[in-house]
């Protein structure tokens, strides 16, 4: 297993994410467990902010994989959910663990925090198992996508 | 005129037999719990059951539903009993935005009026709808709260 980890200031919060990760040598990376710390000094809702965490992690790796507008011809080539992928369900990683640690004394944001650490996380985590620098994204355009077939 | 059966109520509608069972319920029935996304049947936020099965409703024309039974988000809940998969929705605080989450319940209710408890990989087979916000680690933790609930209705 290698780990990646990443702390941001983010949206007046403090965001740090772990990822666990296996990447075999065919580029499929197995997410196996993401950890996202949180202090955005007050919590009101801990079940909103966790959901929050876990809907960062969704959107945060579909623009990690694959997110990536082009253009030719001076149009923009996508047009719709068949040439800009989303993640889907069987995509999204099975552990995610949100850690909301308010110090107090502020008051930051939370909705689109734990997007901020999630992409320097996964790709020290990369770093970790295969020893390549990713100096650009989306992963896609450097031969890694997420593995999906886990037998769980 | 086309006749069909949505939520257990016939309809007659004059509409050209190629437009989308989709339009026909928002635009001409005014059943507004299914919703337009992509309009190509990507993402599922249109998802209703034909006879039962989910249909991703903005590709369907409405000539194919003729005849035949269409259940929406409207019609799951009983004698005003929610569905338990409507009711697991609501426990575990799934929606966000709530945009897809008619497509999302009706894809659930489909899976598991066929299998009663579906396991990671038969959910990650069948909910192919998309969400935006990211609900997915809730949408899956309500499918296996409704399973474990008890056997859902049967959809129509």
């Amino acid at each position: 297993m290698h780990r990646g980890i990443a702390l941001q200031d983010s949206h007046g919060s403090y965001a740090a994410a772990v990822f666990e990760v296996q990447v075999s040598p065919a580029g499929e990376i197995d997410i196996r467990r993401v950890v996202v710390a949180v202090d955005p000094g007050h919590v009101v809702n801990p079940d909103s902010a966790e959901a929050q965490v876990q809907s960062c992690v969704a959107y945060g790796l579909t623009s990690v994989l694959w997110g990536e507008i082009t253009l030719k011809d001076g149009r923009v080539e996508q047009s719709n959910f068949d040439d800009y992928r989303i993640m889907r369900i069987a995509e999204m990683p099975r552990s995610i663990d949100a850690v909301l640690v308010p110090s107090g004394g502020f008051w930051g944001g939370m909705g689109e925090t734990p997007l901020a650490p999630l992409a320097p996380a996964l790709c020290n985590a990369i770093f970790a198992a295969t020893g390549k620098r990713i100096r650009s994204l989306p992963l896609k355009n450097q031969g890694l996508q997420p593995r999906v077939d886990r037998q769980r | 005129m086309i006749e069909l059966t949505v939520n257990g109520k016939k309809h007659s509608v004059d509409v050209e037999p190629e437009m989308p069972l989709l339009w026909v319920l928002r635009d001409v029935l005014d059943v507004k719990g299914p919703k337009f996304g992509c309009g190509i049947a990507q993402c599922g936020a249109c998802t209703v059951h034909l006879n039962g099965e989910p249909v991703r409703s903005c590709s369907v024309p409405v000539s194919a539903a003729a005849g035949q039974k269409v259940l929406t988000i409207e019609g799951l809940a009983q004698k005003g009993q929610l569905h338990p998969v409507q009711k697991a929705w609501i426990d575990n605080e799934v929606p966000q935005c709530g945009y897809c989450q008619s497509g999302q319940i009706m894809a659930a209710v489909a899976l598991l009026a066929r299998n009663s408890s579906p396991s990671d990989k038969d959910i990650d087979a069948a909910m192919t709808n998309i969400c935006r916000c990211g609900t997915y680690a809730r949408i899956r933790t309500a499918i296996h709260a409704a399973a474990k609930s008890g056997k859902p209705a049967k959809s129509a």
